[in-house]
């Protein structure tokens, strides 16, 4: 037994030093992406359009609600224990720090994790990465980097307009149901809003997408031969995505805290 | 629908400034609104605690914020806490005047703290330039500052509220409360101590002694009931055996004072009825008057019986006096051990109520648990019927 333990210790420790010496890779790779041909920024582009502007619809819709319901919430029960100013405060902890990162980087695996280690294993599977490889491309370089490159960034990106539909669109669409004075809100939420917590929303989100497009492309070029391999593939890069992101975002709020 | 490249670069370009420039619209907006180009006027202060106070904590005046603290630090020579603060440009010529006071209010509700800024008055009413950047600004923890709220050299001082200094008030009784509790507790437990019979403790003691103090009155009262002959030790026993001879001699004497009236009252009651008799027949005793044979000689002549009756009369009543001026004087002299007994009666009475208020007062002695009467129902069900 304590040598099957041993074993698969030992086991799991080598897989993470290849994981570890492929995300130094991925980074390395990346420093060289702006000398690259077209074809890589064509890759690029288009990863942050399905990653980033697809993602649009249901980042908004998701932020409206979630921003609605902490303002309205918030506006009717807050002010009757003389504490109404603390809606900005909880706004800004759940949108901008906590529930906005996160929230866009579980869309993110859902939609765009899925894909890459979808694609990316089948390429695998259908022998194109070899093909890459005997006419001296780098898969890595032209395969793997704009996929991070391009999950990051839309991370990102999708992060900060979850933030701004969370925290501007949200004070329209309660409007509707309870009106706030525009001054006050805009004034009060920039008084509670500090930029450290806009620091710590760009650094979540940004190691959220490196987490999120290291995971999917590592798991998707481990397949090997079969398209069975595929799935499996897909389902270990949802889930280690999905820990690894939870275990960051608690690294990072205690780093925020402390 | 498959979209051409250059509508995809466009689209993911607009998705990129859009999203890049609301990120700089919001950290220029935060700027603004936390004042990162604005020109701050720097001050200090000091206060006896750095409780209530925090970093980025807001200064304000009549409920507007016109500061931040930007600095606290503990001195250790002389354990105070120096706060440095600013205020805003906007503010700093109208509010910063001499006799400014800066006070740090904390609420009792828990409700956090506010550090209010209290511009100083001019005692010349003349207006005065405001203080220089840097100038040290008094706090209410310091007597300087004291002394101008107190003498109304600040605008707009906030004096605590009421409630406030009552909830404050609370503290104090809370931990006074503390000691009050311990002290019961060890009161209880002696007391427990006591009543499970143990000596060791004050109470037990008190209790044993006042057990046998009860014992001692009792007999005591026995020995009064039986007679001065029995036994009489203790104090009550002696004040009582002392009551008991000054009454009994007391008793003797106004016996023989009172044998001595019964027999001048008999004296007079046959004045009156000679008297009566005489009252009974005006007219006789006018003829008897103007008659020389029954006229006032007669009267006078009758071998004196009158005068005999007055002067026995005059004898007894100063025979009377004589015994009242002796029983005066009894008393005069007696007097300093009535009041001596009565002295010692006044002690025992105040000692035996400090004893039943020391009971009344001891819970779970006074009065004890008293009997209920078992009240049978008056109503009866079948099943109370025995079967």
């Amino acid at each position: 037994m304590l040598r099957a333990i041993g074993h698969r210790f030992f086991k799991m420790l080598q897989q993470s030093l290849y994981a570890l010496g492929f995300f130094f890779q991925v980074l390395r790779e990346s420093l060289f992406f702006l000398r690259r041909q077209k074809v890589a920024f064509k890759v690029l582009t288009m990863q942050i359009y399905f990653t980033g502007v697809k993602a649009l619809g249901i980042i908004t819709l998701i932020a409206l609600a979630i921003g609605a319901a902490i303002l309205i919430n918030g506006i009717a029960v807050l002010p009757q224990f003389g504490q109404g100013n603390l809606v900005y405060l909880i706004l800004i902890t759940v949108i901008t720090r906590e529930l906005g990162p996160v929230l866009t980087a579980f869309i993110v695996i859902a939609r765009s994790a899925t894909a890459i280690a979808t694609e990316l294993g089948d390429m695998v599977v259908t022998h194109q990465i070899e093909a890459y490889v005997s006419i001296g491309i780098n898969p890595v370089s032209y395969l793997v980097v704009p996929r991070f490159l391009g999950v990051t960034i839309s991370t990102i990106l999708l992060t900060i307009y979850f933030n701004f539909i969370g925290l501007f669109a949200a004070f329209f669409l309660t409007q509707v149901i309870k009106p706030i004075p525009f001054f006050d809100y805009f004034y009060n939420l920039f008084n509670a809003l500090k930029v450290v917590d806009v620091i710590t929303m760009i650094m979540k989100s940004l190691v959220f997408g490196i987490i999120i497009s290291i995971t999917a492309s590592y798991y998707a070029l481990k397949v090997q031969v079969a398209s069975t391999e595929i799935p499996v593939a897909v389902i270990k890069a949802v889930g280690q995505g999905f820990v690894l992101c939870i275990i960051a975002d608690v690294i990072i709020t205690l780093v925020y805290y402390i | 629908m498959k979209l051409k490249m250059p509508i995809v670069d466009q689209i993911v370009g607009l998705f990129i400034v859009i999203a890049i420039l609301a990120l700089a619209g919001l950290l220029i907006l935060i700027g603004i609104n936390q004042r990162w180009f604005a020109k701050n006027y720097n001050f200090s202060t000091r206060f006896n605690s750095m409780s209530g106070l925090e970093m980025g904590m807001s200064v304000t005046l009549k409920g507007f914020v016109i500061g931040k603290v930007s600095g606290i630090q503990m001195n250790p020579e002389d354990r105070f806490v120096y706060v440095d603060f600013y205020i805003y440009d906007e503010f700093y010529s109208h509010v910063v005047k001499p006799n400014s006071v800066i006070q740090l209010q904390t609420s009792p509700l828990g409700l956090g703290t506010a550090l209010i800024f209290n511009p100083g008055k001019s005692e010349t009413n003349i207006p005065q330039p405001p203080l220089a950047e840097g100038s040290f600004i008094f706090s209410n923890h310091m007597d300087e500052g004291k002394r101008l709220l107190s003498r109304g050299m600040v605008e707009g001082a906030a004096s605590e509220d009421t409630l406030g200094s009552l909830i404050a008030s609370i503290g104090p009784i809370l931990s006074n409360l503390e000691p009050i509790l311990v002290n019961t507790n060890q009161i209880l437990i002696h007391v427990n101590d006591a009543l499970e019979g143990s000596r060791d403790t004050a109470l037990g003691n008190t209790l044993y002694n006042l057990d046998k103090s009860v014992n001692e009155i009792y007999v005591a009262l026995a020995t009064v009931n039986k007679g001065p002959s029995a036994n009489t030790s203790g104090p009550l026993g002696t004040v009582l055996t002392n009551a008991a001879s000054m009454t009994d001699t007391l008793n003797l004497e106004l016996k023989r004072q009172l044998e001595t009236l019964n027999s001048t009252l008999i004296n007079l009651e046959g004045i009156t009825a000679n008297l009566d008799s005489l009252s009974k027949d005006p007219r006789g005793l006018a003829v008897k008057l103007i008659d020389p044979k029954g006229s006032l000689k007669t009267l006078l002549d009758d071998n004196n019986a009158i005068y005999n009756d007055v002067i026995e009369m005059m004898n007894s009543l100063a025979q009377i006096v004589n015994e009242l001026e002796s029983l005066s004087r009894f008393l005069t002299g007696s007097t300093p051990q009535i009041s001596g007994i009565l002295q010692e009666g006044q002690d025992v009475l105040d000692k035996s109520q400090d004893v039943m208020e020391a009971l009344i007062n001891n819970p779970l002695l006074s009065g004890g648990v008293s009997e209920k009467q078992e009240m049978p129902s008056t109503f009866q069900s079948t099943r109370d019927e025995d079967f």
